[in-house]
């Protein structure tokens, strides 16, 4: 039995989260996958898929729901075992799943100063060809709501790399017209010195988590307000 | 002839992705060829960078892994990475250990942002961090020397600028690292070091080196001790007496930062690439480019054949174009891959071309292996690059393996060389199709895997008598025309004839390797010099790119001993020999052998038995030849003779011997007369007359004839001892007496001669005196019958 922290956590590391029938007792069991919690992004027809899981113990037949990495992917896929409740506990992992994103969402809405939803606008090189240091770019930010800061935010100026670093490797690059719920904070001071004019307004996007889709902003706004009424 | 085999790598459970995998790299096991990685900014998730976020889901980023030669490819997520990563690692290239036993990766991390160099025990396996660097576009290659993995990563060190980053044993528990700087002109570098290692120990490096006036050097250095020198990457010198050859010097590189809509939306800068032949370690190819935009951005294949020294003009010079690949397969041929762009900005492609060269480009065949829009998909902002900075050719025995990224739109007329899909796709509609096979994807860039195989001639052989040499003398030769004939379809490299003995010699040919068209032929000349004498056997093998495999020949030879005989008159015995005199007999040397017989010293255990006196050796005699040398029996000393004459020469029997006779007789004394005078009257006078013979067969000498006591009533008349008698000869000696003794007495003559069977003779003389008065004569006569004293006698006889 695991408890709920170590649920919690488990479901937001695995990539693969899914239910499905153990068909033979083995280290590398055969399941046949009937429910789908989780997936990497953009993956489809896992369920009703049969996949091999490389068991961390070798477990009776019946029917688990498992957290696992991916191990391999061509003609049929493998997964690697990082542990498993019993199938009768999707809810509770399904649960455990929201709260840990609700987690990570409140993590980074505590760690934003601004929190909005908006598009980006035109990304505009700070430095010229290939710079030796961070490629910072700027691009505007249409505000179209504002989740956490001042309310009456409508343009700021988004400071990013233009594309992957490896000296800010966290740091998603700015991509234009690309409208989310962006979670900023504080620009870095040498981004600000390329920019020069309009500092003031001039925000950052620390992670990848700190973009989130529209679709989420409901369930960004319950945290929003869970944080704000905790403050 | 080649054989093109493309293949696009992502997986048919991957079928959803459209992501922008770029900037691949392939590793083909040396233990297994079947086995091949390959890596590229893969994502573990199909949406990846066409997600709003995160990018990565997971932890480890997935490198593609095929174990059937390259036709079907899955991913096993086994790179470090970490989950909400916005790429799954920065630049990547990973190397299977030169061992086949372990797997190399070199990689930014896109957590960390520093190199990291990682090992683990096989392809399908997590990778753990080894050591930890700061720079950039680390690219690994290895090599298998002495049971260990060597490990080189080529980067652009933080601090330590163009880096060799090398690990004499990676294999180790805990394997030691070396960052060496090889740059010794500059301090800034273009971000690509690249190495190419040579079995010999030999390792090259490549770099751009940034001068202070802006202009780029493309340096190349070298280390013929697998970068382990004291001090390292000091093998060539260059003009200023700084390491490193500037193959290019002072050129214009200007770089775009991100994508350029006028060189197919992507980025320009430092293309490099360099190959070493594996059969010639100063055989090695280079690609670098020129250029400050898009218009004159070119690429420049040189090759040197002296080890980096010096370096050829362009052998091939591509327009417009990046991300070289290059290799040499085991028969010399070189592989040459890139990426151009073709047509104006707008509607450029980017057309992906393998050339195959067996004649260092004097001649190529060109081969488009993609052709597609450099605008279809979109490029992804956030990668700066669009199809990646770097691509890898890799030679495994005589085929060429390789990967590149591409626009994957499904149409057969992208892939002109044939293509092969792992992913859903209709061709026919030119879509992409997701997992469910229906779904329409949209296109992505997706790393494409080739292999171009060389189909080779076949090697047919013949020989004059079956290889057989015949008899060949030692130091001498014997040559025999061995003709290649080519009967296979493809030209046929011919990289090494080899002899399996040094007496069979294989041609000594200057260049390897040799070309011989289809249904053509070549003749090399074999050499048998044989070092020995005996039957000699040998396999010559031709090592080529026949399929076939290494192509055996057995030679043989026979190399016959020169045989020396010895034929000596009357069994060696040389007669009889006086003291003095000499006999010569010739002793013949024959040589019943096929080759020539060298004598090098005759010898004798006896001084009366002389061997020639050959003013010097060696003499020769031909095969059936005989030669005739004195032998001379020349005596000192009386009596029977032997000795045995020894002949050195190149028999490989050995020494012969031939015993040797003869006989030094002597005179013989033979006397004949008589020595007894009986009585004589007194005072009268008698003579007796010895004769003295020589009955033998050589002189005697008799050297001296005289009474042994005084005998003054004897007298020898006119002595003619001492002399020599001549065998058959005789010498008279006459005795007188004189009888005038009182008492008889007798005397003995004494006879010295060389004859060995008396060499002193004593002949008794013996007489008595009659005394009667009547006859004494003497001047003092006494009266009656006294003694007749004769002193007269006595004087002369005295005298």
């Amino acid at each position: 039995m695991i408890d709920d922290d170590a649920l919690v956590r488990l479901a937001g590391e695995a990539p693969f989260i899914f239910g499905g029938e153990v068909l033979s007792e083995e280290p590398s069991a055969a399941v046949a996958v009937d429910d789908v919690i989780r997936v990497p992004e953009g993956m489809t027809g896992f369920a009703g898929s049969r996949v091999t899981v490389l068991l961390e113990r070798p477990l009776r037949r019946g029917r688990y729901i498992f957290f696992a990495d991916p191990y391999s992917v061509g003609g049929s896929i493998a997964v690697r075992e990082r542990g498993h409740v019993d199938g009768d506990e999707a809810e509770r992992v399904r649960e455990a799943l929201r709260e840990s994103h609700a987690n990570l969402i409140a993590e980074r809405f505590e760690a934003a100063v601004l929190v909005v939803l908006g598009g980006l606008g035109e990304v505009r090189a700070l430095t010229e060809g290939r710079p030796r240091g961070i490629p910072w770019a700027v691009a505007p930010l249409e505000v179209e709501r504002v989740l956490k800061g001042p309310a009456k935010q409508h343009h700021v100026l988004v400071l990013g790399p233009r594309y992957g670093s490896r000296r800010l490797p966290p740091a998603p690059p700015l991509r234009e017209g690309l409208r989310a719920i962006f979670f900023l904070t504080h620009a870095p001071h040498e981004a600000l010195e390329k920019l020069g004019e309009g500092r003031e307004g001039a925000f950052h996007i620390a992670t990848s988590w700190d973009i989130q889709p529209p679709e989420r902003l409901e369930e960004i706004e319950k945290i929003a307000g869970k944080e704000r009424k905790r403050g | 002839m080649t054989k093109i085999l493309v293949v696009n790598m992502i997986p048919n459970n991957w079928s959803d992705e459209q992501n922008q995998d770029c900037e691949p790299c392939i590793s083909v096991n040396p233990a297994n060829p079947d086995e091949i990685m390959a890596t590229a900014f893969t994502f573990d998730n199909p949406a990846g960078t066409s997600a709003i976020s995160p990018a990565m889901t997971g932890a480890w980023a997935p490198i593609f892994y095929s174990n059937d030669g390259g036709i079907s490819w899955s991913l096993h997520f086994v790179l470090p990475s970490g989950a909400g990563a916005v790429l799954p690692t920065f630049d990547v290239t990973a190397r299977f250990g030169a061992s086949g036993a372990n797997v190399y990766s070199g990689l930014i991390s896109s957590v960390s942002g520093s190199i990291i160099i990682n090992r683990a025990a096989n392809a399908l396996t997590h990778q753990t961090t080894l050591v930890t660097r700061s720079g950039d576009q680390p690219f690994a290659e290895t090599f298998f020397n002495g049971g260990q993995d060597l490990l080189y990563v080529g980067y652009n060190g933080s601090t330590t600028h163009a880096t060799i980053d090398q690990s004499p044993d990676a294999g180790a528990g805990v394997p030691t690292f070396n960052a060496i700087s090889v740059d010794a002109r500059n301090s800034n570098n273009g971000p690509k070091t690249r190495t190419a290692i040579h079995a010999s120990g030999t390792v090259y490096g490549a770099f751009y080196s940034l001068n202070t006036d802006g202009t780029w050097d493309v340096v190349v250095v070298k280390d013929t001790n697998w970068g382990a020198s004291l001090p390292p990457y000091q093998a060539l010198i260059g003009g200023d007496g700084k390491a490193g050859v500037v193959v290019a010097p002072s050129i214009s590189v200007d770089a775009s930062g991100t994508e350029d809509a006028n060189f197919g939306h992507d980025r320009r800068g430092w293309e490099l690439a360099i190959a070493v032949d594996p059969n010639d370690e100063k055989r090695v190819y280079l690609v670098y480019n020129t250029g400050t935009s898009a218009a004159d951005y070119t690429l420049h294949l040189v090759r040197s054949t002296d080890g980096g020294a010096t370096w050829s003009a362009d052998a091939r010079s591509i327009v417009v174009a990046k991300n070289p690949g290059v290799a040499i397969n085991s028969l010399g041929h070189v592989g040459f891959a890139y990426q151009q762009v073709v047509g104006p900005t707008g509607s450029s492609n980017w057309v992906t071309i393998f050339e195959h060269s067996h004649d260092d480009f004097a001649t190529f065949d060109s081969h488009t292996l993609c052709s597609t829009s450099s605008s279809v998909p979109t490029p992804v902002s956030s990668m700066a690059t669009y199809i990646g900075d770097y691509i890898k050719v890799q030679a495994a025995g005589e085929s060429f393996y390789g990967v590149f990224s591409a626009s994957n739109v499904p149409a057969a007329a992208n892939f002109p060389s044939g293509i092969h899909f792992q992913r859903n796709v209709d061709m026919g509609a030119g879509h992409l199709l997701g997992n469910d096979g229906v779904t329409v994807v949209p296109p992505s860039i997706d790393p494409f895997f080739f292999k171009v195989t060389v189909t080779s001639g076949g090697v047919a052989t013949a020989i004059a008598d079956s290889g057989n040499f015949g008899q060949v003398c030692l130091g001498s030769f014997h040559d025999e025309l061995l003709t290649i004939d080519n009967n296979g379809p493809g030209l046929l490299t011919i990289t090494n004839i080899v002899s399996s003995s040094p007496e069979f010699e294989a041609p000594s040919v200057l260049s390897y390797p040799l070309l011989v068209s289809s249904g053509g032929w070549i003749g090399v000349m074999l050499r048998f010099r044989p070092g020995s004498f005996g039957l000699k056997a040998a396999v010559i093998t031709i090592f080529s790119g026949d399929p076939a495999g290494p192509h055996k020949i057995r030679v043989t030879g026979n190399c016959a001993p020169p045989r020396l005989s010895l034929i000596l008159a009357d069994s060696g015995n040389f007669g009889k020999v006086c003291v003095g005199a000499f006999k010569d007999e010739p002793l013949i040397l024959n040589n019943s052998g096929k080759c020539t017989l060298t004598v090098t010293g005759i010898a004798s255990t006896s001084p009366e038995f002389l061997s020639p006196g050959v003013i010097s050796y060696p003499l020769s005699v031909g095969p059936g030849d005989a030669l005739p040398v004195p032998i001379r029996f020349e005596p000192t000393s009386f009596g029977p003779k032997s000795a045995v004459i020894t002949v050195f020469s190149n028999d490989p029997a050995g020494p012969r011997k031939v015993r040797v006779t003869g006989d030094a007789p002597a005179g013989k004394l033979t006397i004949t007369g008589s020595s007894i005078f009986g009585g004589v009257p007194n005072c009268r006078r008698e003579q007796r007359i010895l004769t003295l013979c020589n009955t033998g067969d050589c002189n005697l000498h008799v050297s001296h004839v005289g009474f042994k006591h005084k005998c003054k009533c004897y007298r020898l008349i006119n002595n003619p001892f001492p002399a020599v008698l001549r065998p058959g000869s005789c010498l008279s000696l006459v005795i007188q007496y004189f009888a005038n003794e009182r008492v008889a007495r007798g005397c003995e003559l004494v006879i010295h001669s060389d004859d060995p069977g008396e060499p002193v003779r004593i002949i008794e003389v013996v007489a008595y005196t009659l005394w009667d008065c009547c006859n004494c004569g003497c001047k003092d006569h006494k009266q009656g019958c006294g003694c007749c004293e004769c002193c007269d006698e006595e004087e002369e006889d005295k005298e």
